[in-house]
């Protein structure tokens, strides 16, 4: 990886970590149940709710992997970015509304509450919990990862120095001020990567030579490269079109915002707003991969090693000092804005919904133990992110899929469709978590089970999807008459 | 609580969602991309119906929904119908044809849900007085006081 020798791209990385430190303090003063831990009180605005729920899904492989993918292989993953629009309005207009309007019922703080509000029963509830804890692990451990990868380079420390340093902070406002601290960095860290992401797009643009000279290199060296399918081929494209597009719905770091929202009819603007801004994040995300592909085929850049090092070449080489202190800064936010959600939830998991699912009951004194268990999920993380790299790796991918194919049947269609039954929660949660590990594990040891392109997630959810539905509709005609009238209510509304 | 006016989603709109995952399956199994992407599209409309499903009117929602599986569908047969493997490329708006029709069309149809959930918002998604009555049966905050 580059090593980032300007002093003001250190002095913009250490301003983020600082500011970072000092909303966790700000938030720490704000926090005194376990309702403002898990859902700050109920007290999010609008924009709050949209830059924060954004920020969520913009991770650190939006900033550093999505460039990435457009350098190896063209317009194919640009299916995955441009699929937001869509996604974002999905998952306003399937689960916000009921999301918002159970938690106005009953004391719903996480995902899993819901469901257990939903389906009734155990299992939905320790089902749930499950796959997100599992998600939870391997997600947290790329991100942590990342945040060490970009510290080691832009500091010039060893990965453990740079874990200790970037993990201690986001430990520090996590743990302290619980997702209050959490969604408000969100807010600031999603406004820096806004500006990061319109600032690049043009001296991406710039470096290139336009859009249409960009575009001619890159038809010279390869016509498949640049045209719609990309490299990858139409089957990828629109499998990953699918599974980013529907699986939004599924992904608990950003839905659970909606159990913050302070008055529901501040739902209104979400649907487009949240897409709109993650639009404009899209751009980075085309832009530097093109740009970069072409620099290089013209000989003006040297081969990279990786394609990941598309993004920080560029930001060091092609881009204004201030302006790639800044990006740094806006790429940090990218990874820790969705880390700090993962804890979020993960604790959550660990100290309330399990403990229900399982003993009946949770925790007591569930704000102190879900401190507590935010900071071993941090240490926990950056113990398999320096041993475990593979694992990591595999449950890194495993994630966005198993969550899409866990959650999307449940609590996307279970919320709205009152036939959906627990027996077809429980059967589809299950087989999601079976089929995506089976199928990511069979194909890292070069065993294709399916036809090359199709994205295993993609494919997890359209089984997940198919079994959720005729479980539900074999299983139990009456399931409507056994919803509790709020619940009922709720998805008459 | 006063009954909802019956929507389109229910069970019809679940039951098309659960075949049109068993025929998302087969075609990508089989390999036929194109339709796979007919498939896809036609069960991001069906999720759509679903989470739409109560909130009447019922028809210029449904003809909405149509026209977006329409448009998207008709984009979707033009980027595989223009779609060039060689030769000399035909750019517009500084991308080849297929890829324009993807930056220019694919993605920007994305906010039309988004578009419509807003403008439909009061009058269908959630309707003052529905919410009212919700909020004074079983909300918490009225039950508190």
């Amino acid at each position: 990886m580059p090593i980032a020798e300007s002093p003001i791209v250190i002095l913009c990385v250490v301003a983020y970590l600082v500011a970072c430190s000092g909303i966790g303090v700000w938030a720490m003063r704000r926090t005194h149940s376990i309702a403002d831990f898990l859902v700050a009180g109920r007290t999010l605005g609008p924009i709050v709710l949209v830059i924060a729920a954004m920020s969520s899904i913009m991770s650190g492989f939006g900033f550093v992997g999505g460039p990435g993918l457009v350098f190896e292989s063209g317009s194919s993953s640009l299916w995955i970015t441009f699929s937001a629009t869509f996604g974002f309005a999905l998952s306003w207009i399937l689960v916000g509304k009921r999301l918002c309007l159970l938690a106005a019922t009953r004391e719903i703080l996480t995902l899993p509450d819901a469901v257990a509000a939903r389906y009734g029963g155990r299992w939905p509830r320790f089902m749930m919990a499950l796959a997100i804890l599992l998600g939870v692990v391997g997600y947290l451990g790329t991100q942590v990862l990342a945040i060490g990868m970009v510290l080691v380079a832009v500091l010039e420390v060893k990965l453990p120095v740079a874990l200790l340093i970037g993990l201690g902070v986001l430990a520090f406002y996590s743990v302290a001020g619980g997702i209050f601290a959490g969604v408000y960095t969100d807010l600031f860290q999603g406004i820096l990567m806004i500006v990061a992401s319109l600032a690049v797009f043009y001296y991406a643009l710039q470096s290139g030579g336009g859009m249409s000279r960009i575009s001619a290199t890159l038809w010279e060296m390869n016509p498949e490269f640049i045209s719609a399918w990309g490299s990858r081929g139409p089957l990828t494209a629109l499998s990953w079109y699918l599974l980013f597009a529907l699986g939004n719905v599924g992904q608990p770091h950003a839905i659970t915002k909606f159990l913050m929202l302070r008055d529901i009819r501040q739902l209104k603007w979400g649907a487009l707003m949240t897409g709109f801004c993650y639009a404009l994040l899209s751009l980075l995300w085309m832009s530097i991969g093109l740009s970069m592909r072409a620099l290089v085929e013209r000989g003006i850049q040297s081969p990279l090693e990786s394609p990941d090092l598309a993004a920080p070449v560029f930001l060091l080489n092609y881009i204004p000092q201030w302006l790639a202190g800044i990006v740094f800064a806006g790429l940090l936010a990218a990874i820790m804005s969705t880390a700090d959600s993962f804890l979020n939830i993960g604790a959550a998991a660990v100290v309330r919904d399990i403990p229900i699912a399982v003993l009946g009951r949770s925790v007591s004194r569930e704000l102190l133990w879900s401190r507590v268990v935010t900071g071993v999920l941090l240490v926990v993380s950056a113990i398999f992110a320096l041993y475990m790299e593979n694992l990591i790796a595999l449950l890194g991918t495993f994630g966005w899929g198993t969550f899409a194919a866990a959650i999307v049947p449940s609590v996307a269609i279970g919320l709205n469709w009152k036939r959906a039954s627990a027996q077809g929660c429980v059967v589809s949660i299950a087989v999601s978590i079976i089929l995506n590990f089976a199928l990511e594990l069979s194909a890292r040891h070069g065993i294709y089970i399916l036809p090359r392109g199709m994205a295993v997630g993609a494919f997890s959810l359209l089984v997940s999807l198919a079994v959720f539905v005729f479980v539900s509709w074999y299983t139990n005609p009456r399931e409507e008459e056994r919803l509790a009238p709020d619940v009922r209510a709720a998805m008459e509304v | 609580m006063t009954q909802a006016p019956p929507g389109f989603a229910g069970n019809r709109a679940a039951l098309a969602i659960g075949c049109l995952s068993l025929l998302g399956l087969l075609c990508s199994l089989l390999d036929y991309w194109l339709l796979f992407g007919f498939v896809s599209l036609a069960l991001l409309v069906s999720a759509l119906a679903v989470g739409f499903g109560r909130a009447g009117p019922r028809k210029p929602i449904l003809y909405t929904l149509v026209a977006v599986f329409l448009i998207y569908s008709a984009l979707l047969a033009a980027i595989a119908w223009t779609y060039q493997g060689e030769g000399e490329p035909a750019l517009f708006l500084g991308f080849p044809v297929s890829t324009a029709l993807l930056v220019y069309g694919i993605w920007p149809l994305g906010f039309i849900p988004g578009i419509l959930y807003l403008l439909i918002f009061e009058t269908s998604v959630l309707r003052r007085e529905r919410l009212e009555k919700f909020m004074a049966e079983f909300g918490r905050e009225e039950q508190d006081r």
